[in-house]
This record gives C-alpha cells, sequence and structure tokens, in this order.
C-alpha cells in the first residue's frame, strides 16, 4: 500500500461515497480490475467506513428546547457577545490612539526644532546692527541674557529671538516701562521654549538664564526664558533677581545691544508685536524691529534668507503622518473585521 | 410545516417554531458534540449554548440547509470547548488505575461489565471509534464525524464547516486513512458482527 499516494485515496474515499463523476468511476474501475494493490487498499478503507458507520449515534439525553426565560435572557445579553468580540478591536482602536497623541507630541517638537535653523540668522542680523546699538550708549544691564530696564525701556526682546515654540502675551497700558527677564528653562539654546509677556505692572528684570548654554548664541535664544515688557517706569535698577550668567563672555556689542531706549519711544512704536506678521516669524521679526525703533524710524526688515521658518518645517505627508494613517487605517481594518466576525456568528 | 417557514415563524419571535426545530436536530446536534469532545455532561452543555446561539443569530441564516447551519453552531461550539480545554486543561478522559496512571490503549476498552457478549462488543468497538476519533485533529474529526457517524453528504459538511467542497473531500480520505491505522490496533478486539476478517488484507 506504500504506494499509493494521498490522491489516490482521496479517490477511492470519493467512490466509496458515490461522488465521482460517471466518467471517473468508469476509469476508476477499470483500474481496480487491473490493479491488486488498489482493490486491496480500497477493501481496507471501505471496511474502515463500514466500521465507523456501525458506531451507534448517541441520542440526546434530554431537550435542549429554550424557554421563554432562557430566550429573554438571551435576547437581554445578546450585547455581551457582541461587546467581547469588539473587546479585540477595542483595544487595538485605544492603542492606535494612543500611538498617535504620541506621534503628535514628537511631531509638535518638530516645527521647535526647525526654528533652530533661523537661530543663526538671527544672530547675523543682531550682528549687523551692533554699532548702530553702541551708538545709542544705552547703560548696560547686568543681565546679559535679557535683562534690560530703564528709563529707556525700549530694549529688544532676545528672548523673543528664540523663535518657535514661544508664548507671547501682552496687555495693560503702555506707559514706557519694561521688564525684560528670562526665566531660563535649562539646557542649550536651541531648546528654547520662551514665554515672552508684555506688562504694565511688572517691575525689574529678570533674567535667569537655563545655564548650559554654549556660548554667544544664547543671547539671543534665551532658553525656555520668560521675557516681560512692562510698562511701568522701573526702578533705576535691574530687578533683583537679575543674574550674571556665564554668558557674559558674549562681546561688549551685543551686550550694548541690550541698552533701553528713550521711554516715550517704547510704547507706541515699540510694541515689538506691531511687527509680527505671522506665526512663523514671530520669535525673529520682535526683536530687530524693537531694536529699529531705538534709534531711527523702522526700517523695512529684511530677513536673512535662510531664516525663513516655513522652508524647515515639514511637509503635511512627513513620516509621523504616514504613521499616523497606518495607524488609522489598521484600526479601521480591525474593526471590519470584528464586525465580519460578529456578522459569522 | 416546512423547515424554512419554521426559520421565517421563529425570526418573527415565536420560540415553539424555533423548538420545534429544536427537536428535530437536538439528537444529531448531541451526537456531534459527543463525538467531538468524549465527554456527554460537555456535550449536552455545548448542545443547549449552540441552539442559544442559533436562536440568537437566526439572522444570520441566509437559507440553504438548516441542518448544516445548525451544525455549524454545534462544531463552533465545539471548537470553542475544545479550546477552553487547551487552555485549562483539566482532568484526563483517559480512565485511570488503582495508582491514578493513565492506563494505555487498548487495555482501558476493558469493561467489566456483565451484559452479553454482543453488547460487550459492541461497546468495545464504541469505545475504539471514539478512542481513534479522539486522536485525529479537530477538523479532521468533525468531517468524519458528520460523514460517517451522520451521514450527512459532502455539500451539508461543506457548509457547517464553511469549507469547500475538495477539502472537505480531502480531510475526509485522510481522516479515514488515519482512522484506518489506528483501528489495526485494536483489530483483534473488534467485535465479529462487524465481519471485517474478509476484508482484511492478510
Amino acid at each position: 500500500m506504500k504506494n499509493l499516494t494521498l490522491n489516490e485515496y482521496e479517490l477511492f474515499s470519493a467512490y466509496l461515497d458515490g461522488q465521482l463523476t460517471p466518467a471517473e468511476t468508469k476509469r476508476l474501475e477499470d483500474q481496480l480490475q487491473a490493479n491488486l494493490e488498489w482493490r486491496l487498499a480500497l477493501d481496507e478503507l471501505s471496511a474502515t467506513r463500514k466500521l465507523l458507520r456501525s458506531a451507534p449515534r448517541y441520542r440526546a439525553p434530554r431537550n435542549f428546547t429554550l424557554t421563554p426565560e432562557m430566550a429573554r435572557q438571551n435576547a437581554r445579553r445578546s450585547w455581551l457577545p457582541a461587546f467581547v468580540t469588539f473587546r479585540f478591536s477595542t483595544a487595538m482602536a485605544t492603542l492606535s490612539i494612543l500611538a498617535v497623541l504620541g506621534l503628535q507630541v514628537f511631531a509638535g517638537r518638530a516645527p521647535l526644532l526647525g526654528n533652530l535653523a533661523a537661530a543663526p540668522a538671527s544672530e547675523a542680523t543682531f550682528s549687523d546692527m551692533t554699532e548702530k546699538s553702541a551708538q545709542e550708549s544705552a547703560p548696560q544691564m547686568a543681565a546679559p541674557e535679557a535683562a534690560v530696564t530703564g528709563p529707556a525701556a525700549e530694549a529688544q526682546p532676545p528672548a523673543a529671538d528664540a523663535g518657535g515654540g514661544g508664548v507671547i502675551t501682552w496687555g495693560g497700558t503702555p506707559n514706557g516701562q519694561m521688564n525684560l527677564g528670562g526665566y531660563g528653562g535649562g539646557g542649550a539654546p536651541d531648546t528654547s521654549a520662551g514665554i515672552v509677556g508684555f506688562k504694565t505692572e511688572s517691575y525689574g528684570a529678570y533674567g535667569r538664564g537655563g545655564g548650559g548654554g554654549d556660548g554667544v548664541g544664547e543671547q539671543y535664544y534665551n532658553p525656555g526664558g520668560i521675557v516681560t515688557y512692562g510698562g511701568q517706569s522701573p526702578p533705576a535698577s535691574m530687578g533683583g533677581s537679575s543674574y550674571v550668567l556665564p554668558q557674559q563672555a558674549v562681546p561688549q556689542t551685543e551686550m550694548e545691544r541690550t541698552a533701553s531706549g528713550p521711554a516715550e519711544e517704547s510704547a507706541p512704536v515699540g510694541n515689538p508685536i506691531l511687527g509680527v506678521q505671522s506665526g512663523d516669524a514671530a520669535g525673529q521679526v520682535i526683536g530687530t524691529e524693537t531694536y529699529n525703533n531705538l534709534s531711527a524710524p523702522p526700517p523695512s526688515f529684511e530677513p536673512a534668507p535662510d531664516r525663513s521658518v516655513s522652508t524647515v518645517q515639514p511637509g503635511f505627508w512627513n513620516g509621523t503622518r504616514i504613521a499616523q494613517a497606518a495607524l488609522l487605517a489598521l484600526g479601521v481594518l480591525f474593526a471590519a473585521a470584528a464586525v465580519m466576525l460578529r456578522r459569522r456568528g | 410545516m416546512d423547515e424554512l417557514a419554521l426559520v421565517k415563524y421563529a425570526r418573527e419571535g415565536d420560540l415553539d417554531s424555533f423548538n420545534r426545530l429544536v427537536l428535530a436536530y437536538q439528537d444529531m446536534a448531541f451526537n456531534l458534540a459527543a463525538r467531538m469532545l468524549s465527554d456527554p455532561d460537555a456535550a449536552q452543555d455545548v448542545t443547549q449554548t449552540a441552539f442559544l446561539a442559533a436562536y440568537r443569530s437566526l439572522d444570520s441564516f441566509r437559507g440553504g440547509s438548516f441542518k448544516a447551519w445548525v451544525m455549524r453552531m454545534v462544531t463552533n461550539a465545539c471548537y470553542d470547548e475544545l479550546r477552553r480545554r487547551q487552555r485549562r486543561p483539566t482532568t484526563s478522559l483517559e480512565p485511570l488505575d488503582e495508582d491514578e496512571e493513565e492506563i494505555e490503549s487498548p487495555s482501558w476498552l476493558a469493561d467489566d461489565s456483565n451484559g452479553p457478549e454482543e453488547e460487550l462488543e459492541r461497546r468495545e468497538l464504541n469505545n475504539a471509534i471514539q478512542h481513534c476519533l479522539d486522536g485525529l485533529d479537530t477538523e479532521f474529526r468533525a468531517v468524519v464525524v458528520m460523514v460517517d457517524l451522520q451521514g450527512m453528504d459532502y455539500a451539508e459538511v461543506s457548509v457547517a464547516m464553511e469549507r469547500p467542497l475538495g477539502t472537505v473531500k480531502s480531510r475526509l480520505a485522510r481522516a479515514r486513512l488515519k482512522l484506518r491505522d489506528c483501528l489495526h490496533g485494536f483489530w483483534e478486539l473488534l467485535p465479529s458482527v462487524i465481519r471485517l476478517d474478509s476484508e482484511r488484507p492478510a
């Protein structure tokens, strides 16, 4: 019997059940007459089939009819199997949502990081204006990062140049008073997520550098700093919480650039927000325009060619978006599969 | 009354119509479950569960053979029970000797009942068949039980198992081959009523 294949046994099995066509039956019977081994194999299979069909059939030991209570209970609980069926798809959808949210958080950092490309350009802009700033001969402030305050409250907000991620607020009555402060969030300058506030009641200048910076750049990219623009006349000195940070190695010209100008210049034209054209340029334009107001009518600001933030922002279909779309498609797929399984009972 | 008409009334909420269908197929359903599970108590639970599931899923019946559709419910319920057993194995179906160790086949077929000899032979035959069925994979077992022990045709089994006709044919042939080999080990114990000696190869 070892020479017989499974296909031949399938043929025998179907033959015994009468499942072959007349032509197949005729062909098989011809081969059976000529082949003893096939006949023996067929006899064995037939005996097995006969044996199985002789097995007793069990009768139900009781009736399995449904009572009205069972039917009602069945109807009440009919949601439960559906719940079980959808449990898997629900779990997958939850995981997908968490993954999407997680990716969204990471994606939120992308523009912030992208703005870093604008940093060198900002430095260049300020460097170009350094001479003009020095001619203003404003008093030097103790806080090299951002803290500038005085009768001439018109100072550029260095932290505002930090670019993306910053929160800018302003309010109150501008009366020429400005407090500048920078509460550094720590870390390198390229992690800036500063908060810039325009206030009227604040006193003193706060310049708390984040520390850990790597040099000159921090003066412009006050990392995580809070810059407040106040309207009231401040004390002559800076706020008590001004700090001199290691970034004092910054060149003197840059320090001077943070000096204040005449107070009367500050409110009407010194509101740096007015110069902001778009959210992308917010952190960059403020400082430049304000600074220009110190000495002369505001010149038209020419942004550096390479400081366009939009050029560094990723397109809509970046890797994160594709991953989100893939997860969404996966969730829909699982939901559809769950529905199909449910319908198949 | 026509079977499809009973299904229609049952869909409309007539429980009596559904119970008439239950009475028509409960023996077949229980036999399938008992052969699949080799446990009469579990077979009762599974049969009841299958009919409850059938009542709940009447809307999914698309016509055709209601018997095949009900057997699908029973088969699926058996699969669920077998999967549950695999996750949480309990006691062995094999009998235990005095030392509570499993008795190897075929000696476990020994039955000390004092019935007539023919009854004993039938019992041994049934035990041998069930033992060999238990050794088959689940789907092979379902096919051969439905075809050879229940007398269903290939088309009905195809519907009940949700498998193509060719798959049913193939699995039935393989199952029969495996059973042939298994039953050879019990050949000396097989009762004379089967009259297989003449068909047995020398």
